[in-house]
């Protein structure tokens, strides 16, 4: 009894000498929109998963395959789509957040010649200051499950 | 007191009790009469055409306007006559709702095209509310990429106000005019012109490429203007 009590004290003293370590955010089905050609902004979709007990929030991005990416966000209020720009997405403990067509996005300014079969590098930073790299496959945009929330 | 047998026994049929079931049985038999008027007055429902679009209960001409295509040519009233179009108005610079949209009607079109109604029959226009930014040569490129046979057009602001007036499309700048990335705010439905040029229905957001080719197949088939 009394030497479990002690790994128990050893371990919660461990474990409080390192700090809560957070547990990951991952990113599932990271998919870039194939832009059609001239277009000045292509999209990227991806879902976040957040297995740990803190909130996390995605507040930037960024990749070497456009000029700069932006976090949006569109909405249809009244019949009228409206984009916006999206300061940060929350992903819930134990939760996640999806950037899907007709909701939160990522803009991805000035391509360079996305097409489909290509991957593109994208950096994900969060609130905490986490950085996240996943490497997102370019695709054709499908008309149907194409969707607004 | 007064609950006693005899008073008990005179409540048994109190003098009101035949009155009050009479009134009642008279406003019930006036409420099923006027209920009954009600259905044979009331207009005939609106043909059901699918979940996500509405049909107009009188197609509505369009004005006369002038645009311009993809490759310069005029685009006005006439393109609109002697078959159907769907008209969606945007702007090439719209990387999330324009091109789902037009996804959306590629698969339509496609889906038309498999049942043998093909572009003597529907015309697919992408009208940009951007003329700004979205040259002839932009739109070339962006609708053709969508399909060889969507059409694109924009022009001067007034030609396109007067289409969007009269249609009840609504666009805006949402960034400052000096911002060269400003966003526009727009109508996300798609609408249906009849082949005389007027607004037959209003497909809503959001779109289905088979429920979009399913609601166009029954309204084309209620008659009127093949």
């Amino acid at each position: 009894m009394r030497l479990r009590g002690a790994i128990a004290a050893l371990a919660l003293a461990g474990g409080l000498a390192a700090g809560p370590a957070p547990a990951d955010v991952t990113v599932q089905d990271a998919w870039i929109a194939e832009p059609p050609p001239g277009a000045p902004a292509a999209a990227g979709y991806l879902t976040l998963v957040n297995p740990g007990e803190a909130p996390r929030a995605l507040v930037a991005a960024a990749s070497p395959a456009c000029e700069r990416v932006e976090l949006h966000r569109t909405r249809v209020v009244d019949g009228v789509a409206r984009m916006r720009p999206l300061e940060r997405l929350e992903v819930p403990p134990g939760g996640s957040a999806r950037l899907e067509p007709g909701g939160a996005h990522l803009m991805l300014m000035r391509p360079q010649g996305l097409k489909v079969g290509q991957t593109v590098l994208l950096e994900l930073r969060f609130a905490d200051g986490e950085r996240l790299e996943v490497q997102a496959p370019v695709r054709r945009r499908e008309g149907h499950g194409h969707s607004h929330h | 007191m007064e609950n006693t047998p005899n008073a008990w026994s005179a409540r048994r049929s109190p003098p009101w009790l035949p009155l009050g079931a009479a009134i009642a049985l008279v406003v019930l038999a006036l409420a099923i009469a006027f209920a009954l008027l009600l259905v044979r007055v009331a207009p005939a429902p609106a043909p059901d055409v699918g979940p996500g679009a509405t049909l107009l209960p009188a197609p509505r001409a369009l004005p006369e306007f002038a645009l311009m295509d993809q490759d310069g040519e005029a685009f006005d009233l006439r393109r609109l006559q002697g078959r159907w179009s769907f008209l969606f108005f945007g702007y090439t610079s719209c990387p999330d709702v324009c091109p789902g949209t037009l996804a959306v009607l590629r698969d339509v079109h496609a889906e038309l095209a498999d049942a043998g109604i093909g572009v003597e029959e529907t015309q697919f226009v992408f009208v940009s509310v951007d003329p700004d930014r979205d040259t002839p040569e932009r739109l070339r490129e962006y609708v053709s990429y969508f399909h060889r046979d969507f059409v694109g057009a924009t022009g001067a602001p007034q030609q396109l106000d007067r289409l969007t007036r009269f249609l009840g499309v609504h666009h805006r700048r949402s960034r400052t005019e000096g911002d060269p990335d400003y966003l526009l705010d727009h109508t996300s439905a798609v609408l249906l012109i009849d082949p005389a040029a007027r607004l037959s229905a209003v497909l809503s957001d959001p779109h289905d490429p088979h429920e979009i080719a399913d609601s166009f197949r029954r309204i084309r088939s209620l008659g009127g203007l093949t």
